[in-house]
């Protein structure tokens, strides 16, 4: 199995980061499995702190205060207007984003 | 209030935090704010090192099958210069089997965004499992996902770390070469499915200039090579508005309104 010539093409118009060469990326060290493995389970040290972290955020936002707002604010849905608290469908918390 | 959730808790048995005054509350908000970011930019520069991490040479030759038949790990990459794959639990002896795959890894199929835009960025997400092909066809069909997904043959699971538990490992390719360049599982996992999540573990990252890589590595300026998911193909170079709105976003605004104002004649 290969790639679809269709998409070939499609890379090739789009050119840029097609055929660059490893020398190109100013040579990245090649190493062999326990070497990129060792550099793995060092870097692995930073990325639980940084999950731990994250953790921690969230749990700070679940301690933020709350503000009471007008849950009569109308919205229009696919089946005409409904309140903001319509929105919720019945569940505990609503997430809204504003899609521009 | 004492709505009964899924899983019956009261509201009352609940100690919320308290209630203030959107002042009060914007100025608690700006104060987190300030760990929010901490955090976006200590993952940005955890990303800039990933891509400072050596590649591990592969020599062994990895069979998988694919929806057209036998495929090597060069295969997988589908003339891209970058590959993620990710392993996905989904075999006899796993729940569900064989109508469904592992609850998580269903789960992180459902979070797989829009390929198009990871694809613009030269890189292909795969999805290997031990199941035949068959198998996999019926699932993708039943539960609506559409990325690539081989069946593995040989000890590529064992061999990249994911024989005993889910994992993404990404690999890159230089012609005909093909290095590992990093992994992630476990609890990463759960955070892998948008654009920014792949790109971020792979050894060329975003591409996007003002990123901390290391010299010569391929970058276009934020925003400019993004595209929608159905006109990558079509739009080659970019559109001229879109380069408008970029370069003078205020401007542009103004150019826009006016045209609509001419088009519409209610000026």
């Amino acid at each position: 199995m290969s790639a679809t010539p269709k998409l070939k093409d499609w890379q090739q118009r789009r050119g840029t980061i097609i055929g660059i060469t490893t020398k190109e990326l100013g040579a990245p060290r090649i190493v062999d499995r326990s070497a990129f493995q060792a550099e793995l389970d060092a870097l692995l040290v930073r990325e639980k702190a940084h999950t731990r972290e994250g953790d921690a955020i969230a749990a700070a936002r679940g301690r933020l205060p709350m503000v009471e707002i007008d849950a009569t604010t109308i919205l229009i849905g696919p089946r005409g207007p409904v309140t903001l608290l319509d929105a919720f469908e019945g569940r505990r918390q609503l997430i809204a984003y504003y899609f521009m | 209030m004492t709505t009964q959730t899924m899983h019956g808790t009261e509201n009352r048995a609940m100690k919320t935090p308290p209630i203030v005054s959107p002042q009060e509350w914007e100025a608690a908000r700006q104060q987190l704010l300030v760990k929010e970011k901490e955090l976006t930019r200590a993952r940005d520069a955890m990303a800039a090192q990933r891509r400072r991490m050596p590649w591990m040479a592969i020599d062994k030759k990895y069979e998988f099958d694919g929806p057209r038949g036998k495929a090597t790990l060069l295969d997988l990459f589908e003339g891209r210069r970058q590959l993620i794959v990710y392993r996905a639990f989904f075999e006899p002896g796993v729940f569900g089997w064989p109508d469904h795959a592992c609850r998580g890894c269903s789960l992180g199929a459902d979070q797989v965004s829009h390929l198009s835009h990871l694809n613009a960025r030269d890189t292909t997400l795969a999805w290997a499992s031990r199941a035949p092909q068959a198998d996999i066809a019926r699932l993708k069909a039943r539960m609506g996902w559409e990325m690539p997904w081989y069946t593995m043959t040989d000890s590529f699971d064992a061999d990249f770390g994911v024989d005993q538990w889910h994992g993404h490992n990404a690999f890159i390719r230089d012609g005909d070469k093909v290095f590992r360049t990093y992994f992630i599982n476990s609890r990463g996992d759960e955070a892998m499915g948008t654009t920014w999540s792949y790109l971020d573990m792979t050894a060329l990252g975003r591409q996007e200039t003002g990123e901390d890589s290391p010299e010569g590595y391929p970058q276009t300026p934020p925003y400019k090579w993004w595209n929608w998911h159905d006109n990558y193909e079509a739009e080659t170079t970019i559109h001229p508005m879109w380069l408008d709105i970029l370069t003078d976003p205020a401007g542009a605004a103004i150019r826009r309104r006016e045209a609509d104002a001419k088009a519409c004649g209610c000026e």
